[in-house]
């Protein structure tokens, strides 16, 4: 029984990763078919036409520069301020992460139009900073909830020991905190990544050519006025899944709970 | 190593509940003072706060010749040893117990060699390159007081740290600790619950109690004049005897199944404090202070204790410890007679009111 739902479970999770690999696999013209799906000959000629005829190398080296500097950014500033979340006493404290978790409430799409005027008086317009920012924006209050309620779980013990150790609180935070809350921080790292690197309004809001147009935005704007290039669009999906498959397999060994065991008792 | 000294130390709560109370004392270089009291005593908060984990309401805390009051956990030059022993998990033996010497940016080779030292005083040798997770119970014990004994500090702050032992392992440990601590000359203060593992390894005993101290003095000194009545049950096992009493006007005093002839002045109103080993079972035939049934006798071994049950029904038992070859069976009616010696009264307050004998 447990056996037959874990399968379904994955099939209902792969299925649409098969269709897309097979179809990127797939001549042009067999995709238009309602029999698509049956297999037939296989072809690696979209995979060839994204790199030879479209420059699709660009937008993979923008989204990973937007994303790994946005999770860079945001990871370390979160910690930072989950920490004093966690631990400090201050006036105000459950004020801030109230006014964190309403900032992530906000409609994006109705952010569009000032953050674009905004970055736009700032010059950062089709510039990495300009998507950086605004995403560091929106994924900051997930990663300091995440974070927020690792760091509480954690025995404080530990923490006070280190500062009697005669450790300060930074050194505490990088040196003890940090490796013990390594799941909580890995697993707010992958989020992010992933946030920025599927991110579509905002990136094709902000970006106005293909110099620094993200995966998503130039595989949008595939689609011409008279034809929609189906077996490309699937062959970047593959491409596209790449680096974050390959994310989460380096993390997944880190995400491992119990890494506390032996501190106490 | 220094001496330490506490001033009218206060702490708080923002309800304004006092966890510790204007509390006064003074610890000499090299002496190992026991902190001991009921759960939420405040003796904890009173460690904590010498450490620098708790800030205080009021009063001040001296290390050596240092006001420390004011100074950050890192500035104290102290060391503590936790309750759940807080190792760094992802550390090795080796690195837990060159923490602190590292953040303090000692040389290399020093670190090396006091790494080696104390490894070796704990015999944890063999240790150094494991996790904490692959330790057991009693050998992360001995990491959580490597890793304070390593740097060397002013003053050892310990919280209880036998109480996660195993009964065997936790006296031997105790053993052990107090010969560590005479050969080293080391400060400690140590907190514990048990008032064995107080009277056995402190040097003095501080008795703790809704955040004040009862009683400060030397194990046997506390044991035969305890200070109050809270004192006198809390120290030594089996516990004492309290009764209530009340001075008749012939000079006896007399409670609840129980009237001591040729007693001397006293208050009208007072408590009796007899030590179980301090009544005697005698023949009926002589004078006896109370009569009574036995409700209970265990054999601890080396004597029973009995429990008498000497005044109305429903009224506590008298402990008494016999000798473990007395013929003894429950349902016995048995005279007993008080030490007159041994006898502890305390006022209608708790204090003490006279010198045993």
């Amino acid at each position: 029984m447990k056996r037959a739902g874990a399968t379904l479970v994955v099939a209902a999770i792969a299925l649409p990763l098969v269709w897309a690999l097979l179809s990127s696999l797939s001549p042009e013209a067999r995709l238009a078919r309602p029999t698509a799906f049956v297999p037939g000959a296989l072809t690696a000629e979209h995979y060839r036409a994204l790199f030879a005829e479209r420059d699709f190398w660009t937008p993979i080296r923008n989204s990973l520069v937007v994303a790994a500097t946005t999770t860079a950014l945001c990871v370390t500033i979160g910690a930072l301020a989950a920490y004093a979340l966690a631990r400090l006493r201050f006036r105000g404290r459950d004020l801030v992460l109230g006014a964190m978790l309403a900032v992530g409430m906000f409609p994006q799409v109705a952010l569009v139009s000032p953050l674009f005027l905004l970055l736009r008086a700032l010059g950062l317009l089709n510039t990495y900073p300009g998507l950086v920012l605004p995403y560091f924006t929106f994924a900051l209050p997930v990663t300091v909830w995440l974070l927020v309620s690792y760091f509480r779980q954690l025995p404080p013990d530990v923490e006070e020991a280190a500062l009697v150790d005669g450790a300060s609180r930074l050194r505490v935070l990088r040196e003890i905190v940090l490796p013990m809350a390594m799941p909580g921080v890995a697993t707010s790292a992958v989020l992010t990544f992933i946030y920025c690197w599927n991110e579509l309004l905002l990136a094709l809001s902000f970006t106005t050519g293909p110099e620094r147009a993200t995966v998503p935005v130039a595989v949008a704007l595939f689609r011409s006025e008279h034809q929609v290039p189906w077996g490309q669009i699937f062959a970047a999906t593959v491409v596209s899944t790449v680096p974050v498959v390959a994310l989460v397999l380096a993390f997944q060994r880190r995400i491992v709970a119990g890494l506390t065991a032996g501190s106490i008792r | 190593m220094a001496g330490l000294r506490l001033e009218q130390l206060t702490r708080r709560y923002a309800s304004g509940a006092a966890v510790v109370d204007a509390v006064d004392l003074a610890i000499g270089d090299g002496e190992l003072v026991v902190l001991v009291g009921p759960s939420g005593c405040g003796k904890s908060t009173t460690l904590r706060l010498v450490a620098g984990l708790d800030v205080p309401t009021a009063g001040a805390i001296w290390i050596g010749d240092r006001d420390v009051t004011a100074l950050r956990p890192q500035e104290r030059d102290v060391a503590m040893v936790f309750q759940s022993y807080a190792l760094y998990p992802h550390k090795s033996v080796r690195d837990n117990l060159a923490f602190g010497l590292r953040v303090r940016g000692a040389p290399r080779a020093d670190i090396d060699r006091r790494v080696a030292e104390t490894a070796r005083l704990l015999e944890i040798e063999a240790l150094l390159a494991r996790k904490p997770r692959q330790l057991s119970g009693g050998q992360r014990q001995r990491v959580a007081l490597g890793r304070a004994l390593v740097r060397s500090p002013q003053l050892f702050l310990l919280d209880e740290p036998l109480s996660n032992l195993d009964a065997q392992l936790r006296v031997q440990t105790r053993t052990e600790l107090a010969r560590l601590q005479r050969r080293l000359g080391a400060t400690m203060l140590y907190v514990t619950h048990d008032q064995e593992e107080a009277m056995t390894l402190g040097d003095r005993l501080a008795i703790m109690r809704a955040g004040r101290i009862e009683q400060i003095g030397a194990p046997l000194e506390v044991y035969q004049r305890p200070a109050t009545a809270f004192v006198a049950a809390f120290v030594g096992s089996p516990a004492m005897n309290l009764l209530d009493a009340e001075r008749g006007a012939d000079g006896r005093i007399a409670g609840d199944g129980f009237a001591i002839v040729g007693a001397m002045g006293a208050p009208a109103k007072l408590r009796v404090g007899i030590r179980p080993q301090d009544v005697e079972i005698v023949a009926e035939a002589e004078a006896a202070d109370a009569r009574g049934r036995v409700d209970v006798v265990e054999a601890l071994g080396r004597e029973l204790l009995v429990h008498v049950v000497i005044g109305s029904a429903g009224a506590a038992a008298l402990r008494v410890l016999a000798p473990a070859d007395a013929r003894i069976t429950e349902g016995d009616l048995v005279a007993l007679r008080f030490r007159r010696d041994r006898l502890h009264l305390f006022a209608g307050d708790g204090t003490r009111i006279r010198e045993p004998g």
